[in-house]
């Protein structure tokens, strides 16, 4: 190979090095970070810790639960079903979410709920709009 | 080395080293085929083709463009310079296998031409992150076609080694394009630290042998052009022990790019740069009689620089003699081909 042709390879080779490896590199710092979603509403499947009032009628067992940090929850133990396959759960006047028909169910309720006790829970049936079970919570 | 245009001249080296590279790449895409099948069950015929040929076509530039300052650096490697032709064409081939089935896959589903859809279905030119960078690939198969459609002797011949050199060089270029291709490709897509070391060893590798060929090649030119000459025009080079039989040492004198051989009790110079691609002649050996070109086996005789007939090839000349055992170099050419007598080694 002639001298000016190695000339030419070496010039190549110092200049393109430098281009590549800031290539290389940058294309590692627009790296796409992996994605992470944000969790919008907290987990209510876990039951709170503390119970602050129980209910008892025929067909359910209701805890008011709750602590400090986490906020409050209605939990419905259904003992035996209802007469109506769904149930309409209004806490404090305000629909809170429906009931099915077994199992255990929780529902978050809002601390502009709870400001001031004695609370009122109806479960209304959703189709004759008429109360089916009235509870009071004075935690 | 021809006297006329053939497709192939083929011979015993080259049809063992097109067997061993063969060999070695079906090897190669077995093994692969076996990985994606284990590690992806579901994968799709196309998507194994796509992966294979790609990476495969990757490791192949990647070796070919480490043989050139592994020679240089080390004199062992030398023979895997001789057919690195071949070995380039396969590269393209293995390149267009990727690019097609990718553009047949990406881009033959819509209503547009699959061609103008490489560069439309993407127009984000100006983000790193999501630049399109197929349209790398697609440029550096172009370079590859270039190279590979003009690899053979006709071009070199027509289009001048001088020409046919800065075109072969745009082989680095490629390659740059290749690192970005996968680097904003594979690698942003799947953000593996298997690619990002994949690419970034060979670079390493590939930037440090270069370099360090440019390194040593430029400190010997540098010491050459320091000697001074002492009377009738004469260089003292070095000790006639100092050559090994059949065997050269390379000089750069007053412009001059000289390989001094010794062989038979002689020493005779010659021009150190092959009439074919402008190989260095001197890093060859002396083969049945006659000097052999490192790069592809052009042959001349060391007497007189020309090759041995029916071959026209022809190479300058020096007065050469030895002193008490030293090896002296005349850097004024004589006309190619022209006979000087050899010194002679006391013994």
């Amino acid at each position: 190979m002639v001298p000016e042709l190695r000339k030419r390879h070496r010039l190549i080779w110092q200049i393109g090095s430098v281009v590549i490896l800031i290539g290389f590199v940058g294309a590692i710092v627009v790296l796409p970070q992996p994605v992470t979603q944000t969790k919008l509403f907290r987990k209510i499947d876990l039951p709170l810790p503390r119970i602050l009032d129980t209910q008892e009628s025929e067909e359910l067992t209701i805890n008011l639960r709750g602590d400090s940090t986490t906020g409050t929850q209605l939990e419905f133990i259904i003992k035996k079903p209802l007469e109506q396959p769904v149930a309409k759960l209004y806490w404090q006047y305000s629909f809170i979410g429906v009931l099915g028909s077994k199992g255990i169910q929780r529902f978050p309720v809002s601390g502009a709920r709870l400001a001031k006790a004695p609370y009122f829970l109806q479960i209304v049936n959703p189709f004759e709009k008429t109360g089916i079970q009235k509870f009071n919570f004075n935690p | 080395m021809s006297v006329n245009y053939t497709t192939v001249q083929w011979n015993r080296q080259k049809r063992r080293y097109d067997r061993i590279m063969l060999g070695i790449m079906a090897l190669y895409l077995l093994t692969f085929t076996l990985l994606q099948l284990i590690f992806y069950p579901l994968i799709s015929p196309e998507t194994l083709i796509i992966r294979a040929t790609g990476t495969l076509a990757f490791i192949m530039l990647q070796f070919i463009l480490c043989i050139g300052p592994l020679a240089r650096l080390d004199h062992r490697f030398l023979p895997l310079l001789y057919n690195r032709r071949h070995l380039g064409v396969t590269t393209f081939l293995i390149g267009a296998v990727h690019g097609v089935f990718n553009t047949i896959q990406f881009h033959s589903l819509g209503y547009v031409d699959p061609l103008f859809s490489v560069f439309a279905s993407n127009t984000h030119y100006g983000s790193l992150q999501d630049f399109p960078f197929q349209v790398l690939g697609f440029f550096a198969l172009v370079i590859l076609f270039l190279m590979a459609a003009t690899s053979h002797d006709f071009w070199l011949k027509n289009l001048s080694p001088r020409w046919w050199k800065s075109l072969h060089m745009l082989v680095y270029l490629a390659y740059g394009l290749l690192v970005f291709h996968v680097m904003l490709g594979v690698v942003q897509l799947e953000q593996s630290p298997m690619w990002i070391g994949f690419v970034g060893f060979g670079l390493l590798a590939l930037v440090s042998l270069h370099l360090m060929a440019a390194g040593v090649e430029k400190k010997r030119l540098q010491e050459q052009m320091d000697k001074p000459a002492v009377g009738e025009g004469f260089y003292q080079v070095c000790s006639a022990e100092d050559i090994p039989e059949n065997r050269a040492k390379m000089l750069y004198l007053e412009g001059q790019n000289i390989a001094v051989f010794r062989y038979e009790g002689k020493v005779s110079a010659v021009n150190n740069i092959c009439r074919h691609q402008h190989g260095p002649i001197g890093e060859g050996k002396i083969v049945d009689g006659c000097i052999t070109c490192p790069w592809h086996g052009y042959q001349y005789l060391p007497q007189n620089g020309q090759s041995p007939p029916p071959f026209t090839e022809k190479l300058e000349t020096y007065d050469v003699k030895i002193v008490d055992g030293m090896v002296w170099v005349n850097p004024t050419p004589y006309p190619e081909g022209t006979e000087r007598p050899a010194a002679i080694i006391q013994a």
